[in-house]
């Protein structure tokens, strides 16, 4: 009787040893990092991440090998949300968007982006390509319509100046850029931490900058779902999580410039995978003769986990490797010139760290591409 | 209760444990006008262990700039209507 209890209560609280393996580190790096608070951030990613709801089968994806949930924005999302409503009910904390009318207008572009992403991840297809694409580039028209105050009047960029310089060009171009990186965003989204560890680091610099409790709560939220992303691979991001992130990063980074607190340069680096990544995918496919939004598996991140993936019997770690490796050479040496101050944010000389990204970014694609190719030869 | 609305519950609790915390961290600053012992006092076992090593750096942030910024209202700022039988420690006189 007694031994039938133990595993009734066993098979209730645990999981088979390999997930409790990676739930143990999982929670020892929550813990170091946030203490409890990140113990039970895991925790409800966890619970969230063995729904039903927003299952994928590995085989829908390029790289991943295992089935995962691709409500890893919801989960994100809930997160967010439960941090806010405690600091609302808890401190005398007032939400930026009950303050001031930018940050209002700010948050619903982003709320109408999350909605567009989680209708997506909650029954693919209900809503078509061009309908989306339509829906955010009104949510953005409207948004930088209204808030002038957002869009940049210069980006220290010659030629481009003289376009900023009128209010209604500058409107177009930023409306149509914020489009195209919230696409690039979801783009990128192919290998576990690579968005989750651009945003993790873009987050934590904003905060270092503005230390504003929005940028902290999303600090630590895409921070604890980087640990459980990489370790698990339980989660994707989907398209909640790089609609929101995405249109939450582009919004704060045009503000940033359109004040003057840092260069457009600045930004371009902080954010460089995923924009060089979607231009030059658009290139390669229009080069094919196919749509430029039609997916195909000739990213970077696709070849570098082509390349680590004989190296290691696991399933996850290649994975894991490839999304860690690309944001700690994009993002990271952002970061890493940031954190030594060699350069002021202010600086227009960022623009030379994106030119050398994007130098670094096509060098290892076409060493990558050259010798796969030559694989796929000769295994032909 | 299923093991998962089990560990979605306990979840929760956890991540409010975290908030309340650094809440009444953020309070006791105010009061006891951004002194060091809750500004500086990042590495207190207590407070490493609701809000980690980097949770510890980010709230002692939000503390410091929350004195000139957004995270008390005006009220606690200036200290007025503040009621000692609300404060949770010993106030420096």
């Amino acid at each position: 009787m007694l031994s039938f209890l133990r595993q009734q209560l066993s098979d209730f609280l645990l999981p088979s040893n390999k997930t409790m393996h990676k739930l143990i580190i999982m929670a020892m790096l929550a813990f170091m990092t946030f203490g409890v608070t990140g113990l039970g951030a895991i925790a409800l990613m966890y619970s969230l991440s063995a729904m039903r709801a927003g299952r994928d089968s590995a085989a829908s994806h390029g790289i991943s090998a295992i089935n995962s949930s691709r409500l890893g924005g919801v989960a994100i999302l809930i997160t967010f949300l439960l941090f806010l409503v405690g600091m609302v009910m808890l401190s005398p904390y007032t939400p930026g968007a009950a303050r001031d009318v930018t940050f209002l207008h700010l948050w619903s572009t982003v709320f109408i982006c999350v909605l567009l992403g989680m209708t997506e991840d909650l029954k693919a297809d209900l809503l078509s390509p061009f309908f989306r694409l339509l829906a955010k580039l009104l949510a953005f028209g409207i948004f930088l319509w209204v808030t002038p105050v957002v869009v940049p009047n210069a980006i220290g960029v010659p030629l481009l100046d003289g376009l900023f310089a009128s209010p209604v060009l500058a409107w177009g171009l930023c409306t149509l850029f914020c489009v195209g990186f919230i696409n690039a965003f979801n783009m990128a989204d192919g290998a576990n931490g690579l968005v989750p560890g651009i945003a993790t680091v873009a987050f934590g610099i904003l905060f270092h900058e503005y230390g504003r409790p929005a940028e902290g709560v999303l600090f630590f939220v895409c921070l604890m779902f980087l640990i459980f992303n990489v370790i698990s691979g339980w989660f994707f991001l989907g398209d909640t999580g790089s609609y929101g992130l995405g249109a939450v990063l582009v919004c704060y980074g045009l503000l940033g410039v359109a004040e003057g607190d840092f260069s457009a340069g600045f930004m371009a680096s902080l954010l460089s995978y995923p924009c060089v990544d979607f231009l030059v995918s658009i290139i390669r496919r229009a080069r094919k003769g196919q749509s430029p939004l039609r997916p195909d598996n000739g990213h970077l991140h696709n070849r570098l986990h082509r390349f680590y993936q004989p190296k290691f019997k696991s399933r996850v770690i290649p994975n894991s490797l490839t999304g860690l490796t690309i944001s700690f050479c994009s993002s990271g040496l952002c970061l890493l010139i940031y954190l030594t101050g060699w350069l002021k944010i202010e600086s227009n000389a960022w623009f030379g760290v994106f030119a050398l990204q994007a130098l670094l970014y096509l060098v290892v694609l076409y060493r990558l591409r050259k010798a796969q190719f030559a694989e796929d030869h000769t295994a032909a | 209760m299923n093991r998962f609305s089990f560990t979605l519950l306990v979840g929760i609790l956890l991540m409010l444990l975290g908030i309340s915390g650094v809440s009444s961290m953020a309070t006791r600053a105010v009061v006891t006008g951004y002194d060091a012992s809750v500004v500086d006092n990042v590495y207190s076992p207590k407070r490493l262990a609701l809000i980690g090593l980097v949770g510890s750096k980010v709230a002692n942030e939000l503390i410091i700039r929350g004195e000139d910024t957004v995270i008390l209202n005006d009220r606690l700022h200036s200290g007025q209507g503040q009621q000692d039988e609300l404060l949770p420690f010993k106030v420096k006189p």
